[in-house]
């Protein structure tokens, strides 16, 4: 909300607010609530700018397009010339007079054109940066003012020398968009109250409820429903002092009438809105709930399909307006308007705000109603807005309101506040009369009690309805800054760290180990993030997405860290290699959502780190890939996990395996991404990647029990064994540790080999067998049941020693 | 005394000098032994034959060799351990390596900007006793706003840019709130958790904005707890994370869950209060909301308000790293390019 410093100040005819600084001001009201995001100078800076009159008007001697001026400004009169096309003779202009200054520093002297000496220039709206008052190309003809202010200094007759005061406003407190809702919150900084200007209504002998009814039919809607008549205006342009404080407070100027509504609303917070008379069918209002399905055009042109649940303005055919919201385009006042029905009424906050929900359209008038405007001050607003309505576009304002109301409207309910527990929850002692004072001085009708007090909240607000809302008025009020510091009750020994993150912490170190940086990607994916293989019906999908590539929440946390992996290809890195810890979302039986939280790797490009001493780098692969889980898995949970094969459609099927730990199963998987996935980014390097499930991985290690270790030497047998293509090296391990060898401790693979000394369809596998006794090993001991172990092997199996 | 025999005895002496002078290894040294003192050595024979002398000139003759003999093995000795002292010098130099050439490294990962100073939070609050706790980030409508007293149709609830999800009437959970209400739900009071994560926003992005961030939020409930609690245990921290001379505020604000609520600021970290651009020329920055948990929070969950009260705040992680690094566009967490994550390698 935007509050004009000005409009602020004269709201203290007792000269309240002139001593307090801007900055302080917006200081302290931040302090209570009202957060300033930003003090600005309300208006361009320019000076030496003075109305003056065009005297006479001619064409310039040596140019078409000028035109030769005479200006006066009450003390003499000067030749100017001017370039606009639409100077008139009789007209009051900004006139930068020789030796002013006009914004961005642009000094405006004494100049000769075309041989002509101009002292000084008309100024359009722009020059004077008051650019939404007028064009470019034209000079502006100052609107509003008469003969009695030529000469008169520019910022004096429009009141530009204004600051803005730019509050958040918090969503409890629609009371604060209004210049009379932040004056009383100034008020109680001050310690006065403001007082309204008189509005100065005069009526005419002619009764409004003779011309025009009202009627509502829907009181739940709209409990209170008023209106006024205003007739035999003259519809014109707002004076300019009031066209530049609505631009200056963001508003657009319209015409004196909708502008006298906006200015209003500003300053009480209640939005107003006329409507054309003559343009009502019937001489009535209707005020009911719309229908399913109807239609309304509203006044910004767009064509709105209602629901049961919206209040519609009808005159006796059609709709005219959507209650609290907007007005429509048929019935708004134009230019040729003589005759005004003003509105003033009270809308359902709930209401209103689902029917802006539902329509999408938010408006000055749907967001005070939402927030709820003060009940009482339906009918000052009304009148106050037609009095100001006669002053700008003339016309008389007929005798009385018409008016309906038949609903209900929000009681004040009296809240009890204790002082004990005002002590206990602020943390302080309060004085008598300590809390009950600033209560008072912001509108709370205030009782003692005998444990404290009670309070009726003032009508413009509607978040008071129990103790806590009056402990926190009382508490900002009073500031913040006089709560004392006391230090917590803290439990003797700080808690420690739980399991998972303990686990979480291990996870993070073997992964880095690994040589893995931490990455952390957007939850968002696209249904084909797994490319074929990713059914839309096990995707989690998102009502309202940022965009149509977000339309899901990521299965599994790999995709989007590919994703990044390869964003950081494209930019030119060699070797990549992310984790990153979050959680993933597939759809569970029944509407339910699973979320799990999961490891991700993700990898691609060079082995090893660029060194100089390395010849033809090779690429990072399945090997490594199975290496790095190998030692992230084995580093967080104290366990070599095993592979299997694995059959997942996103990963190529021949380079993939499942993560199985010997006491927690299926632990992951890991492998190549699919080509149908990967080919999208048009990469070159082959993308690793790998989910572990993070449960699993930060469940605590178990408690490491010391085995004695013999002494004496391990005996080592090498064997090379001829296997088909068909049999995987695990199997050849697993054959050999079944084979029941005494004192078999290891066996690892140590070689493979396929060339032209083997069979087309078999390879080698060299196994290291490390035995290990109580006692020194000989090679008896050792030699004789490995020789008969392969000597069934190569009769059961088929395979050959080397 | 036979002057043949001490002649010849010179004349090995001087020999074996002059051939000790000009060896280069230990391997010329041991042959130089050899031939002079091993069984068929030269001082071997001159020792030999002093039995063939007259019996009254053999006790001289005798000492006579044994002298030269220990002169000629204490100078072979000294030559031995010169020529070895050589030749590890010259196998040292040839061994030279150029240790201005880059070793081979392992390229150890380094952690998010977010964990770091999330971390870092954490273990702030840690040692002020509170214990961490998390939640799903896909969460119900009654954790993330209704235990929270955000009713449906309330202004917050439309401020807070909900993403809804399809299935289940879930939302992504717009703040880690909800962790707090299902730790209250959970164990019975005094509570105190730090509860860190993921929350989600329907922002479109930009510099300040993300529709993904990071979240941690605290709660302390107890009997007796106040506001003056709620200032010295903020402040503590700001004192701990930023330092003990960084001002401190806490000004009025808004929040649903909370009442009264704050907002606390501190001195701006780029103009020190002064007031500049980023602080808008105020000198403050905000850097959390806060407040007394809201008695409907404490009555959805169970708890007696009347006996429990409670402080609660929640902090942004970018924002504060944003801050804290420079970092000057939010999405750069979410980006992942190894220029910015290396930065921040061993923090």
């Amino acid at each position: 909300m935007r509050i004009s410093h000005r409009w602020l100040t004269r709201l203290f005819p007792d000269g309240a607010l002139d001593a307090l600084a801007v900055d302080e001001l917006a200081r302290r009201l931040t302090l209570q609530g009202l957060e300033v995001a930003e003090v600005r100078p309300a208006f361009a800076t320019f000076e030496g700018v003075v109305l003056g009159r065009v005297v006479e008007a001619g064409p310039h001697p040596n140019a078409d397009k000028l035109t030769l001026c005479s200006v006066v400004t009450g003390d003499g009169e000067r030749q100017v010339v001017c370039g606009a096309p639409n100077v008139e003779v009789g007209a009051l202009y900004g006139y930068a007079t020789p030796g002013s200054r006009l914004p961005g520093d642009r000094e405006i002297g004494r100049a000769e054109i075309r041989g002509v000496e101009s002292e000084g220039m008309l100024c359009s709206a722009p020059e004077l940066g008051l650019d939404a008052l007028g064009s470019a190309e034209e000079i502006w003809r100052v609107p509003g003012v008469d003969e009695n202010d030529v000469g008169r200094d520019l910022r004096e007759a429009l009141d530009l020398d204004d600051a803005i005061i730019d509050i958040e406003v918090s969503s409890n407190r629609g009371d604060e968009l209004s210049h009379l809702g932040v004056a009383r919150e100034a008020g109680w900084i001050v310690g006065s109250s403001p007082e309204l200007p008189e509005a100065g209504l005069q009526e005419c002998d002619a009764r409004a409820g003779d011309r025009i009814g009202v009627r509502v039919e829907d009181p739940a809607g709209c409990p209170l429903y008023l209106g006024r008549l205003i007739e035999g205006i003259e519809v014109g342009p707002s004076p300019g002092w009031l066209q530049a404080r609505l631009t200056a407070l963001g508003m657009r100027p319209v015409n004196n009438v909708v502008d006298a509504t906006n200015w209003t609303m500003l300053e009480l917070g209640q939005p107003l809105h006329p409507f054309d008379l003559d343009r009502l069918a019937g001489g009535r209002v209707v005020v009911r709930a719309a229908e399913e399905g109807e239609s309304f055009v509203t006044l910004d042109g767009h064509e709105r399909v209602l629901g049961p649940r919206m209040t519609l303005i009808c005159d006796a055919e059609e709709p005219i307006a959507l209650g609290g919201v907007m007005g429509g385009l048929e019935s708004e006042v134009t230019g040729g308007t003589t005759n005004v029905f003003l509105e003033s009424a009270w809308f359902d906050p709930d209401r209103v705000a689902r029917t802006s929900r539902e329509l999408g359209l938010v408006s000055e008038a749907s967001t005070r109603f939402a927030r709820g405007v003060d009940p009482g001050g339906v009918e000052r607003a009304l009148d106050r807005a037609a009095a100001l309505i006669a002053r700008l576009a003339g016309g008389t304002v007929a005798a009385g309101r018409v008016e309906d109301a038949p609903g209900s409207l929000p009681e004040r309910a009296r809240v009890g506040l204790r002082s004990g527990r005002l002590a206990d929850v602020v943390g302080r002692e309060f004085d008598a009369g300590e809390a009950a004072g600033p209560l008072e001085a912001i509108g709370f009708e205030v009782e003692p009690e005998e444990e404290g007090l009670s309070a009726v909240a003032p009508g413009w607000r509607f978040d008071v309805s129990r103790e806590a809302d009056l402990i926190e008025e009382v508490a900002r009020l009073t500031g913040y800054d006089a709560i004392p510091l006391e230090p917590l009750p803290a439990p003797p020994v700080a808690p420690s760290r739980r399991a998972t993150e303990r686990g979480l912490a291990r996870v993070s170190r073997a992964a880095r180990g690994a040589g893995f940086d931490e990455a952390r990607t957007l939850s968002f994916v696209s249904s084909g993030v797994l490319g074929e293989a990713s059914p839309v019906d096990k995707l989690i999908e998102i009502k309202n997405p940022i965009s149509k590539a977000q339309g899901f929440l990521r299965p599994y946390v790999f995709p989007t860290l590919a994703e990044a992996v390869v964003h950081n290809l494209r930019r030119g890195a060699d070797r990549v290699k992310l984790f990153e810890v979050g959680h993933a979302f597939r759809a569970g039986p029944e509407g339910t959502v699973e979320e799990r939280r999961a490891v991700a790797l993700a990898a691609a490009g060079e082995r090893e780190p660029l060194h100089w001493s390395r010849t033809d780098p090779p690429e990072y692969d399945l090997y490594d890939l199975l290496g790095d889980v190998e030692e992230i898995v084995a580093e967080s949970t104290g366990e070599d996990p095993t592979f299997a094969s694995g059959e997942r459609e996103y990963l190529h099927p021949g380079r993939q395996a499942e993560v199985v730990g010997r006491a927690r199963g299926t632990i992951g998987f890991c492998g190549e991404l699919h080509p149908g996935i990967a080919d999208r980014w048009d990469v070159d390097a082959r993308l690793l990647v790998a989910e572990l499930d993070f449960a699993m991985l930060a469940a605590p290690l178990d408690l490491v029990s010391f085995e004695p270790f013999p002494r004496e030497p391990a005996v080592e047998r090498d064997l090379a064994l001829v296997v088909p293509d068909d049999v995987r090296a695990r199997e050849v391990v697993d054959a050999v540790r079944a084979a029941g060898l005494e004192n078999l401790e290891t066996v690892e693979v140590f070689d493979r080999y396929r060339g032209p000394q083997l069979p087309d369809d078999r390879y080698s596998l060299g196994l290291r067998l490390t035995f290990q006794a109580g006692r020194t090993l000989t090679d008896e001991d050792v030699d004789a049941p490995l020789e008969k172990m392969v000597e069934s092997l190569e009769r059961d199996r088929g395979w050959t020693l080397r | 005394m036979n002057e043949g025999l001490r002649e010849r005895l010179e004349e090995l002496s001087r020999e074996v000098e002059r051939e000790l002078a000009e060896a280069s290894d230990p391997d010329e040294v041991e042959e130089i032994r050899v031939r002079i003192l091993g069984k068929k050595g030269a001082l071997t024979a001159a020792a030999k034959s002093i039995g063939e002398l007259p019996p009254e000139e053999r006790p001289a003759a005798g000492e006579l060799v044994n002298r030269t003999k220990g002169e000629i093995e204490e100078a072979i000795a000294e030559a031995g351990e010169r020529t070895r002292r050589r030749a590890r010098e010259r196998r040292l130099a040839e061994e030279a390596l150029d240790p201005t050439l880059p070793g081979r490294r392992r390229g150890f990962g380094s952690r998010h900007p977010v964990s770091i100073v999330a971390d870092d939070l954490l273990e702030i609050f840690r040692r002020m006793g509170f214990a961490v706790a998390t939640g799903p980030e896909a969460e119900t409508v009654w954790h993330n706003f209704e235990a929270l007293n955000i009713p449906e149709g309330h202004p917050a609830r439309e401020e807070m840019d909900t993403i809804y999800l399809a299935p289940g009437e879930l939302v992504l959970r717009t703040h880690t709130s909800p962790v707090q209400i299902r730790t209250m739900e959970a164990v019975d009071p005094p509570v105190r958790v730090v509860c860190p994560g993921r929350v989600f926003r329907s922002d479109t992005p930009d510099a300040s904005h993300s529709p993904c961030f990071h979240q941690i939020e605290g709660l302390w409930v107890d009997e007796g707890i106040s506001m003056a609690h709620l200032k010295w245990a903020l402040t503590e921290f700001v004192h701990q994370f930023y330092g003990e001379d960084v001002g401190v505020r806490f000004r009025a604000s808004y929040f649903p869950f909370t009442e009264p609520s704050a907002e606390l600021d501190i001195e701006c970290r780029i103009c020190g209060g002064g007031g500049c651009r980023a602080c808008r020329g105020t000198g403050w920055m905000e850097l959390l909301g806060c407040g007394m948990v809201h008695p409907a929070v404490l009555e959805a969950v169970g708890y007696d308000p009347e006996r429990w009260t409670g402080f609660a705040w929640g902090m942004g992680v970018e924002r504060i790293a944003m801050n804290k690094y420079g970092i000057p566009d939010i999405r750069l967490f979410f980006e992942n390019d190894l220029r910015l994550l290396r930065q921040f390698a061993a923090r």
